[in-house]
């Protein structure tokens, strides 16, 4: 009976070990000390960022909610890892950075995306933010009316991210005002071609005017079309922008005409760079910054003049506003404004809909769009990087490493532009240096761009969401109006004949499927329009 | 006990785990032995296949990359020569090195480096001027090689008549990184000295070796490619580049060594998978190098585990068999105890319990073979006694008995009964065997008669008893059976036949029994063999034998008398009585029972040696006499009793003052002392003691034998509180009322009144 029972007490301590064992798994996986919500989460952060370990405002911001997140810190090939990762369906609780999940791999991968609207009442952050600012809200929003990834906004970009810089030495040099229209400006960049103007004794060693190559994009010569009343939107990398509610393209435009003829006549005269359509950005960056305290270029466009041309030769260059295309012009002058992809950015955090902690993930989600977790998220912990001077106002502090300029400091110090956070319009922020200066280079521009009307003159490619259709039928397009626009470009820069050449170019942009894209694009602008 | 209950326990243990243990060592023992090689095998197999595969790959993109030159010269809008005739012509070289990028996966950057004008143009589009490689510092534009200064590179690139391939090594590109390149130069197809320009491939490092996990995710090993000069080009360690590591010291070895595919080599005392294979595009080797404790290391690990596993299984096993033994072994344990109660085991060696139980049921079942034997041969015993007991009247009731008997085949079935005696002058031996024989001839009775041989308690004395019809004569049968005796066995007897009976009731078998007694007796008191009817003999039975009472009485009272004189005579007497004929032989022995049996009794008298006397006794009245037997017994005893009185009669008269009063104080207070017993204690007559008593002591033996007695009752009533009763008893009177009665008579008071007085008095 004794030795039954004997029996019996070994097998239920095997059985009971089993249990234990599978019991104590379990709660490895679900719980984490203290009662805190296990999660993981993927961010796409930026080479220089430091570990996530290492952010006082995230460690913060993670016990407000309860959870403890196990983060993979992405640096590199996103792109790759992340299709394996999506077509496995093995993913984490969170996806961080910008537009880390894109609207096609929602449309792609249904049902692995959490609706984030189900759970926005554990997000009174994220309700503000919709609310203050509808636009974040919208450029959410897919056309069935789902969120799936979260914006960010970060407030403080200026509306334009180009600008117009010139060298005042030179000008002061050689005795020249300030340019105002182009004519003007050819003949101040002649100058600058046939003189001295740089004064170290070589006068063929000044480049007078220079941007990164080919046409469309940031700092790119195409925004001479302001000019001529064309206002940019988002740079118009690939030519479109709206006037008065109609899309255009300005790669068929008379007044592109105007101005290639215009950069013909400067590159004849030997006033552009005869590398701008094959040198690389670095290059480009290299040549402005000079040698020395010596300058080498004239007339270009930046971000900034102290990144542009260095923080010895900044000094030298004067942001310009807008130049008329000719000193009779009476009609408009616009500039490129950029500030739907400067200062909103969609899908900047995403929830894996397979996550089994659904609410303390928002919970965690709120906390980053709490606007004083906000600013930490986009210049670093308060403390090290913010100024809480305790008043309901903070200052961004300058870089505790005196060689690291404040752009690099930010990106060392936390996820950046690349996190999820909103940035109130209400609270007080002090910038630091180099974002002063960028505000302070864009007031040339200000005149002009407030005086763009941003329902009917800008496209708003951030906030349109194309069907995945139409979205491969604008690319494909695009490709091939590319490759002969800038095919043309560099040849009537270089070598003339836009003139003569322009109506069968017409033609065959239209024929390579510009007329069909703006089309498809009139159609969705319309009905932007229509909602306004 | 302890020893061999542990014995047979493990013995069971060692048995099951043997059962469950040899299966499993022999799966081990042969998984363990060919996993490893084989693991070995597969490995290398996998390894062959995964630079195989590598290899295909890097042809692919090699093939391309010498095809390259070929190809831009075969492009029309690439014109050379026109590069420095305008920019335009520039940018559109430039356009056209974009269209190169099938393998941008692969190769990091294409320049084509034109000699006359000393631009590389850059399948980016770029465009780099010699003078771009020269600047330093934060002025790095172009692609600069630490090891590889401008002025090289240039005169290189100009004298290049056949492809070079740079190994791995730091380049500075443009944005002021380092990344580790593997670097292609390569001649345009045309002019050789004099050809327009060459061609610059850059191939990252972390290209091959993503290039390698792309073939195998789970590739753990080092991986290095030499040219077909051997030198190292690529190696996934970068250790290896500036001086060679364990693993490429082994690669570098095996290169003489021409051969494909895999082997195990050891360096340094490590063993390693080395596999390669030569490509046949441009002779590169592609080497692969795994250490084998990696490789094995995962088996291992689940050798290990299975090991532990198992040990830890067959522990559990041991405990749950050895605990269920245990408990199947208990009723083992108490089948041992009972065999080793009932069977004294003292075999020299221990016993488990399973020998125990054999030798047990060896012995029990030899011990049921014995009694078997034993019960058949006491079957015809109690078949016989059976008989006997019928035909001696110990049975009252007729159906009790056929019940009985029915179970060892006897049955009476026909109406008349019939007994007959039947004595055979033979020794015991040959009597059993006459019974034997008279048993088969049962068999052979007619079948009106059911009979049945058996023996007597005599000597020498069988019975036949059976049931029969008128028609049958069992006198007919046994005359038939006599003469085959005489004939067969030569065995002479005599045979006393009973009258028939009518039968079913016991009482019929036991009268013709004795009927059949007294024929046989007759027969035998005269010697005379043969058969005779107890009807038959009913003549010779008439004269009567009062005389011999009055013979016995004389006889009797001259041995008390010690006359032996006398006894001669009357027994002379009787034995001629006996021997005159005229009695029937029962009246014989009847005389010679009385007879012997007084002479015993005389006997008895004069001899202490009891042992002698009842030997005699027993063979004197239990054997079967004849009649001179019994008459020479008669006369030896009397002989003897005659010489033992004459021998004893003169201690008799010796008897003494002294002897008579130490006689009385020894026996006088026996209850049953008396005149008679003290006379014939001196071998007197009670007279002649008396008599003498009064002589020697003055006065009457039993007046001196109550004074005795009173002395006695005195001495107990003053001495002890014993009840009177008890007092009596000890001074020798058995009557308590005749004690008092004395006492009072001699001593003047009850015995009472007598211990009262004296209690006082102390």
């Amino acid at each position: 009976m004794r030795k039954k029972a004997m029996l019996w007490l070994v097998c239920c301590m095997l059985i009971g070990a089993a249990i234990l064992t599978g019991c104590s798994q379990k709660n490895e996986n679900g719980q984490g000390e203290g009662g805190k919500v296990k999660l993981t989460a993927i961010i796409t952060k930026h080479p220089l960022t430091k570990p996530l370990a290492e952010m006082e405002w995230l460690q913060a911001a993670e016990e407000r909610a309860g959870v403890d997140i196990e983060w993979q810190e992405i640096t590199a090939d996103w792109g790759q890892k992340k299709g394996a990762m999506l077509a496995s369906g093995d993913v984490p609780d969170l996806f961080v950075g910008p537009n880390v999940i894109t609207d096609a791999d929602i449309a792609q991968f249904q049902g692995l995306f959490q609706d984030l609207s189900e759970l926005m009442e554990h997000a009174p952050n994220v309700q503000k933010m919709f609310e203050e600012k509808p636009l974040t809200k919208v450029i959410a929003t897919q056309p069935d009316g789902k969120i799936y990834g979260l914006p960010k906004y970060q407030r403080f970009w200026p509306q334009s991210a180009t600008r117009q810089y010139i060298n005042h030495v030179w000008l002061d040099n050689l005795g020249l005002k300030m340019p105002t229209n182009w004519d003007e400006l050819y003949e101040v960049l002649l100058a600058f071609k046939e003189k001295d103007a740089n004064g170290n004794g070589d006068p063929n060693d000044e480049i007078p005017m220079d941007w990164p190559g080919g046409i469309g994009g940031y700092f790119n010569a195409a925004h001479l079309l302001g000019s001529m009343g064309i206002t940019l939107s988002d740079a118009s990398g690939s030519g479109y922008f709206a006037e008065d509610g109609q899309v255009k393209n300005f790669l068929i435009d008379e007044r592109y005409r105007t101005m290639v003829a215009f950069l013909h006549k400067l590159y004849k005269a030997g006033l552009i760079n005869t590398e701008v359509f094959t040198h690389d950005y670095t290059k480009y960056q290299a040549v402005a910054r000079g040698e020395g305290d010596v300058a080498k270029v004239g007339f270009t466009w930046g971000w900034v003049a102290s990144d542009r041309f260095g923080p010895q030769l900044a000094s030298q260059y004067t942001s310009m506003s807008p130049l008329k295309v000719s000193a009779d012009y009476t009609g408009p002058l616009s500039w490129s404004y950029d500030s739907y992809s400067l200062n909103y950015g969609v899908n900047h955090v995403v929830m894996s809909a397979k996550t089994k902690h659904k609410e303390a993930a928002m919970r965690f989600i709120n906390e980053l769009y709490d606007p004083v977790v906000g600013i930490q998220v986009l210049f670093g912990s308060i403390g090290p990087n913010i100024q809480d001077h305790g008043d309901g106002s903070y200052s961004v502090l300058p870089p505790q490493d005196s060689n690291m300029d404040p752009g690099t400091w930010k990106w060392t110090s936390s996820w950046a532009d690349n996190g999820a956070f909103y940035i109130s319009d209400t609270i007080k922020l002090e910038l630091g240096s180099d974002m002063q200066e960028v505000l302070e280079q864009s007031e040339p521009l200000a005149d002009v761009l407030n005086q763009v009307d941003l329902e009917r003159d800008v496209f708003p490619s951030l906030i349109i969401k194309y069907t995945t259709a139409d979205n491969n039928t604008l690319g494909l397009n695009n490709t091939n109006v590319m490759n002969l626009a800038e095919t043309m470009f560099a040849k009537w820069v270089t070598e003339g004949g836009v003139e003569a050449e322009w109506d069968s170019y017409v033609a065959e942009m239209n024929k390579a499927g510009l007329m069909k894209n703006l089309e498809i694009m009139q159609e969705y602008f319309d009905a932007y329009l229509a909602d306004q | 006990m302890k020893n061999t209950r542990v014995n047979l326990l493990s013995k069971f243990l060692i048995s099951y785990l043997l059962v469950l243990f040899f299966p499993i060592v022999i799966f081990l023992g042969y998984y363990y032995s060919y996993s490893t090689k084989l693991v070995e095998e597969k490995e290398m197999d996998w390894n062959d296949h995964i630079i195989g595969q590598f290899m295909n790959s890097m042809d692919i993109f090699t093939s391309y990359v010498y095809d390259l030159p070929a190809e831009l010269i075969a492009n029309r809008e690439i014109k050379l020569y026109m590069t420095d005739e305008s920019d335009y012509q520039r940018i559109i070289v430039a356009n056209e090195m974009r269209k190169y990028n099938a393998t941008d996966a692969f190769i990091y950057n294409t320049m084509l480096y034109v000699k006359s004008v000393g631009y590389f143009f850059a399948k980016t589009g770029s465009v780099y001027h010699i003078e771009d490689f020269r600047k330093k510092g934060v002025g790095y534009v172009g692609y600069v090689y630490e090891d590889w200064p401008v002025e090289a590179m240039v005169a290189e690139l100009n004298a290049l008549t056949e492809p070079r391939v740079r190994p791995v090594e730091d380049v500075i590109v443009p944005g002021n990184n380092r990344l580790r390149m593997l670097t292609f130069a390569l001649p345009l197809p045309l002019g050789g000295e004099n050809s327009p320009g060459a061609l610059l491939i850059m191939v990252e490092e972390q290209t091959i070796a993503r290039l390698i996990r792309s073939v195998s995710e789970a590739y753990t090993g080092h991986f290095y490619i030499y040219d077909q000069n051997g030198q190292l080009l690529f190696a996934s360690e970068h250790e290896a580049y500036r001086a060679p590591t364990l693993s490429s010291q082994a690669a570098q070895r095996h290169l003489a060594n021409d051969s494909h595919g895999s082997k195990i080599v050891e360096t340094d005392g490590e063993r390693m998978i080395l596999s390669q294979i030569v490509s046949d595009k441009n002779g590169w080797r592609y080497v692969s190098v795994i250490p084998l404790e990696d490789t094995l290391h995962d088996i291992r690990t689940l050798q290990r585990n299975t090991l532990l596993l198992l040990i830890s299984v067959l522990i559990i096993e041991l405990v749950i068999i050895y605990i269920s033994i245990r408990n199947n072994v208990h009723p083992i344990k108490r089948l041992v105890q009972n065999a080793l109660d009932v069977f004294d085991i003292n075999k020299p060696d221990k016993m488990n319990e399973i020998e125990t139980i054999r030798y047990a049921l060896d012995h029990l079942s030899a011990a049921n073979s014995t009694l078997d034997e034993r019960v058949k041969r006491s079957m015809p015993v109690v078949r016989d006694n059976l008989l006997y007991q019928m035909v001696s009247g110990h049975y009252a009731d007729w159906k009790l008995f056929t019940q009985e008997a029915a179970a060892y085949g006897i049955q009476f079935t026909y109406p008349l009964a019939s007994v007959a005696v039947i004595h055979c002058r033979t020794g015991d031996a040959d009597l059993s065997s006459i019974t034997e024989w008279l048993r088969e001839q049962e068999h052979k009775l007619p079948r009106q008669m059911n009979g049945y041989f058996f023996k007597s308690v005599y000597l020498h004395e069988l019975l036949f008893v059976c049931s029969h019809t008128d028609d049958v004569q069992p006198e007919m049968i046994l005359r038939n059976i006599r003469s085959m005796l005489a004939e067969q066995l030569n065995v002479q007897s005599m045979i006393g036949i009973g009258s028939p009976q009518p039968a079913h009731a016991p009482e019929a078998y036991h009268h013709s029994y004795l009927q059949a007694l007294r024929a046989a007796e007759h027969l035998r008191m005269h010697s005379e063999p043969g058969i005779l009817k107890f009807d038959e003999m009913s003549a010779t039975r008439m004269s009567s034998f009062s005389y011999n009472g009055d013979l016995l009485q004389s006889l009797e009272l001259a041995i008390l008398k010690s006359e032996a004189e006398a006894i001669r005579a009357i027994v002379k007497r009787i034995l001629e009585s006996m021997a005159g004929g005229g009695l029937a032989p029962h009246a014989v022995k009847a005389i010679y029972l009385n007879t012997i049996g007084v002479i015993i009794a005389g006997l008895q008298r004069f001899q202490s040696d009891d042992q002698n006397l009842l030997a005699l006794a027993t063979a004197a009245i239990d054997n079967r006499y004849s009649l001179e037997q019994m008459m020479t017994i008669l006369e030896d005893s009397c002989n003897k009793l005659c010489e033992l009185i004459q021998r004893t009669i003169p201690e008799v008269r010796a008897a003494s003052a002294e002897s008579i009063i130490a006689y009385i104080e020894e026996k006088g207070t026996n209850p049953d002392f008396s005149l008679q017993m003290i006379a014939d204690h001196f071998g007197m007559t009670m007279s002649n003691f008396s008599y003498h008593f009064k002589k020697t002591f003055g006065q009457n033996f039993k007046e001196y034998v109550d004074k005795y007695r009173m002395q006695r009752a005195i001495q107990l009533l003053r001495t002890t509180d014993d009840p009177l009763e008890t007092v009596a008893r000890e001074s020798g009177y058995t009557n308590t009322s005749s004690f008092i009665r004395t006492f009072k008579k001699m001593v003047g008071t009850t015995p009472g009144q007598f211990r009262e007085a004296n209690r006082g008095s102390d």
